[in-house]
């Protein structure tokens, strides 16, 4: 995952030791826990069938909203690129949805909806215009050469979109799922702690806040950073292959002939 | 399926009138070879016969229900595909045996695994050749379908192209009247196609 993210293991452990110096000249717990002290207490919660409830909770709503979202910005872009009269009635509604902050949206959806669902809706809400807008990008920029082949040859829609508008527009659909990942997170987290759904890592997080307890809300920030981490990682190795299957059609089929020919 | 006659055709690019009242007959069964210097409208006439751009004027008649296929001036490959699959990607249901054998006929032997991004360009002419070759087609349309081809390879590609569309409607656009010749085409240059072009 280091080597991934381009992260050298000596870079991290350099600003380990920053915090862990940082938090011993402070010398309070209160104001800066250390990171011994944070990964200990992580440790302890772990034991706790309640801590994998609320990251279950958690990440079964921001995984949802992002899945709906992610659904709903792919249809979306797929009829824009096709009918501008649905771009023209995406392009303000998508415009708000970017530019309102994320606290108006998720107090307006505290009136209007149960808590308990207040993290699919914000997650949504936060990924759907990236999402939206990187496919369409994807779409629009598809080589209008190739598209025309595929018109001349009267190759089937959805073959069409397999593999003459996939490997065009996945590294367009990759990157805008990159950026929406780490912003579901977030929102989604920061939706639970202002509506403190009973159970939910947002509320164990206003927990520790309103009680002071730093290790707690250090802690609970790791694990938020740890399982969004790895959540990301896991959509991105499901789109890498996916990526694979579309650009290498028949590829594997062909090797397969050949190898048998060659036996 | 009956003759392409095309009638009275007029198109223009902004001020550029590049076909006026343009006229011909591609008789059904034959290859017709269309030759005329760059700029002469010759890949706006196949684009309107491949119906990817409308005329101002003018009509064409007889390719109603016809299927057609195109060798494009540019190869249209999908570049992270093999030379199989890109075949394959028109023609679903061939198989990779027929593939094989219809590439080795061309002289495309041992790049059959690759992506086409690393074959060369005569290369990829070829596997653009075999992909229309292949397809089911009534009319085919072939803009300069055999250039950056050495002689060798040359005869091979025509000998397959001739074997292939046997008793079918091919519309060749080329520069070279060799071509033409090993093509056995009827002839038409430009003088003959256009009125004018302003």
């Amino acid at each position: 995952m280091l080597k991934k993210s381009g992260l050298k293991l000596w870079a991290v452990l350099l600003w380990l030791i920053v915090w862990q110096l940082a938090s011993m000249a402070v010398g309070k717990e209160i104001l800066l826990v250390s990171p011994i002290r944070t990964i200990t207490r992580l440790a302890e919660l772990a034991s706790a069938l309640s801590f994998w409830k609320a990251i279950l909770y958690t990440l079964s709503r921001i995984a949802l909203g992002f899945t709906l979202a992610t659904a709903l910005g792919v249809l979306l872009a797929i009829l824009s690129s096709r009918f501008s009269s649905i771009r023209d009635i995406c392009a303000p509604a998508m415009l708000t949805i970017k530019t309102i902050p994320v606290a108006s949206f998720i107090i307006v959806a505290l009136i209007w909806f149960s808590s308990k669902k207040l993290s699919i809706l914000i997650s949504f809400l936060m990924v759907l215009p990236i999402i939206y807008t990187n496919t369409l990008n994807g779409i629009l920029a598809a080589d209008p050469q190739l598209i025309e082949m595929a018109r001349v040859f009267r190759i089937p829609v959805f073959r069409q979109i397999l593999y003459v508008y996939g490997p065009q527009v996945l590294p367009y659909f990759r990157t805008g799922c990159t950026l929406a990942l780490g912003l579901s997170w977030k929102s989604g987290v920061a939706a639970e702690v202002i509506g403190m759904p009973v159970g939910s890592i947002g509320e164990r997080l206003q927990q520790a806040k309103v009680y002071l307890d730093t290790p707690d809300l250090f802690a609970w920030t790791l694990t938020i950073i740890l399982v969004s981490l790895l959540f990301e990682r896991g959509i991105l190795f499901l789109l890498h292959c996916l990526e694979r299957r579309l650009t290498h059609i028949g590829s594997s089929e062909c090797s397969t002939q050949l190898t048998r020919e060659a036996v | 399926m009956n003759d392409i006659v095309i009638t009275g055709l007029t198109k223009s690019f902004g001020n550029k009138q590049v076909l006026k009242d343009f006229s011909m007959t591609i008789p059904a069964g034959g290859t017709t070879c269309i030759m005329a210097p760059s700029g002469g409208g010759k890949t706006t006439l196949m684009n309107l016969l491949l119906g990817l751009i409308s005329a101002d004027s003018g009509t064409i008649q007889g390719l109603e229900g016809i299927r057609i296929a195109a060798v494009f001036q540019e190869d249209r490959l999908i570049e992270t595909m093999n030379p199989v699959s890109n075949i394959r990607l028109v023609h679903p249901r061939l198989s990779t045996q027929t593939i094989l054998e219809r590439m080795s006929a061309v002289g495309l032997n041992g790049c059959a695994g690759q992506p086409v991004s690393e074959l060369s360009g005569g290369m990829r002419r070829r596997v653009a050749l075999l992909r229309a070759l292949e397809s089911k087609w009534d009319f085919l349309l072939m803009d300069e379908p055999f250039k950056g081809l050495d002689p060798d390879t040359l005869q091979l590609v025509i000998q397959e192209t001739r074997r292939a569309s046997h008793h079918k409607t091919v519309l060749l656009i080329t520069h070279d009247l060799k071509e033409a010749d090993m093509m056995h085409a009827n002839l038409v240059r430009l003088p003959e196609i256009q009125a004018s072009n302003t």
